[in-house]
């Protein structure tokens, strides 16, 4: 190869070499851009705005619990009992099942003031959205006047296997008739449910409670402390000691061996 | 060039272990937005919102990154990003151990509160730091075999 070719080939290759280096920085420049838009676009999608029909509950303000039994209209210095739960959670259906009669007896009587969280922490593992569509099929109930029939109903349907699918869509209807509602009243719940009316306030509750510390379900709260339910329900029989339980409620006062640690 | 030399190899490794990681960390959990919120939350170091938003985005950034040091695409941008990401990890959960915080670190899904005994966090710091070891040698080299930058931009992009 002569001297004079090697030139020549030295000034062809020069400039696609600077050509070469810019389309690589521009193209870097280029793909964080990309990757911006991108994922801010997805991000704006997955904020968790429910869409359709977006309602509080009749007197809750967003982030707020229900007080199913508020008519009850307990005294002022009854003990609040603060009541988180998943319709999803087998520890929750385990509670509702050994714990749920005395507890919705106590609060019917006027005795506590029973405040109920619905959170959606199945959602966060599992993903999907069945936990707040079924919270929010219950508010429904409550819109009713079924609160305590249909969360009884729900629970004990509630599916064998944590998985994204959930509760099937019949289960909220069998449950709803299990509570006992007909005519028209079925159809106003089934449209409230079918709207998914109350699932933003679902999500905006389990939001404002784990911000506030409670990131597992079932938790009881009892004027403040966090009460170990299952120190009530005797391992080996399963029975459970109504008598500590109802004290331990009316009186707002938690033994300190059956304050929960967490 | 017609034969990959061996730092060339090197790099070819260093992009499939950060590239590959990230892909299948951030496709794991790209379907569960909620989960990588709380995920992020738990760390307890950003405002809870705020931590929401980068639970929602983290997921995507990791798939995109992943698959562009999987493909040797923009490899010192996509590497600097990898880089970036596997530090905040790092600090991330060093700051929940140090803290005595007791979470998953979520890296794979899952997150969240565990008990005290079922932390990993000397193991998870040191996968991550591994991780941005391969990140800075791609970002101090970003040559590599069998990659699109190469065979899209040809040498040039050696240089850059």
């Amino acid at each position: 190869m002569s001297n004079q070719d090697r030139k020549a080939k030295a000034r062809a290759a020069a400039p696609s070499t600077g050509k070469g280096a810019n389309a690589a920085i521009i193209g870097g420049v280029v793909v964080i851009v990309a990757i911006v838009l991108v994922v801010g676009a997805v991000v704006v999608g997955a904020v968790r705005d429910g869409g359709g029909a977006s309602e509080l509950p009749q007197g809750v303000a967003a982030g707020e619990p229900l007080e199913p039994y508020a008519d009850a209209d307990p005294p002022k210095d009854a003990p609040v009992v603060d009541v988180y739960e998943d319709f999803r959670c087998p520890a929750c259906q385990v509670y509702e099942e050994y714990l749920g009669g005395t507890v919705t007896e106590l609060a019917r009587d006027g005795k506590i003031r029973l405040r109920i969280h619905l959170k959606t922490v199945i959602d966060s593992m599992t993903g999907g959205e069945s936990s707040a569509i079924a919270g929010s099929s219950a508010v429904c109930a409550l819109d009713q006047g079924v609160w305590t029939e249909y969360h009884e109903a729900l629970f004990a349907l509630q599916p064998e296997s944590e998985d994204r699918t959930g509760f099937a869509e019949e289960a909220y209807t069998k449950a709803a008739e299990q509570a006992g509602l007909s005519g028209e009243a079925l159809d106003e719940w089934q449209q409230c449910t079918d709207d998914g009316t109350y699932v933003d306030y679902v999500q905006g509750v389990d939001d404002a409670t784990t911000e506030d510390g409670i990131r597992a379900t079932p938790t009881v709260v009892v004027d403040g402390t966090r009460f170990d339910w299952s120190s009530v329900i005797d391992q080996q029989t399963g029975e459970v000691d109504t008598k500590t339980l109802t004290e331990i409620l009316t009186s707002g006062d938690v033994p300190e061996d059956m304050v929960a640690t967490q | 060039m017609t034969r990959a030399h061996v730092p060339d190899l090197v790099g070819l490794v260093a992009r499939l272990l950060l590239g590959g990681v990230l892909l299948v960390a951030g496709g794991l959990k790209v379907g569960n937005p909620l989960g990588s919120a709380r995920a992020v939350q738990g760390y307890d170091v950003m405002p809870f919102e705020v931590a929401e938003y980068i639970g929602y985005a983290l997921p995507w950034i990791e798939v995109v990154v992943g698959l562009l040091l999987v493909l040797g695409l923009f490899t010192r941008t996509s590497s600097l990003l990898g880089t970036l990401l596997m530090v905040a990890f790092v600090l991330g959960i060093t700051q929940a151990w140090v803290r005595g915080l007791t979470i998953d670190c979520g890296c794979f899904g899952g997150g969240g509160q565990v008990d005290a005994n079922e932390t990993e966090y000397g193991r998870e710091i040191a996968r991550d730091l591994g991780l941005a070891l391969c990140g800075v040698w791609l970002l101090v080299r970003p040559r590599t075999a069998y990659s699109l930058d190469r065979y899209l931009f040809g040498d040039a992009k050696e240089r850059t």
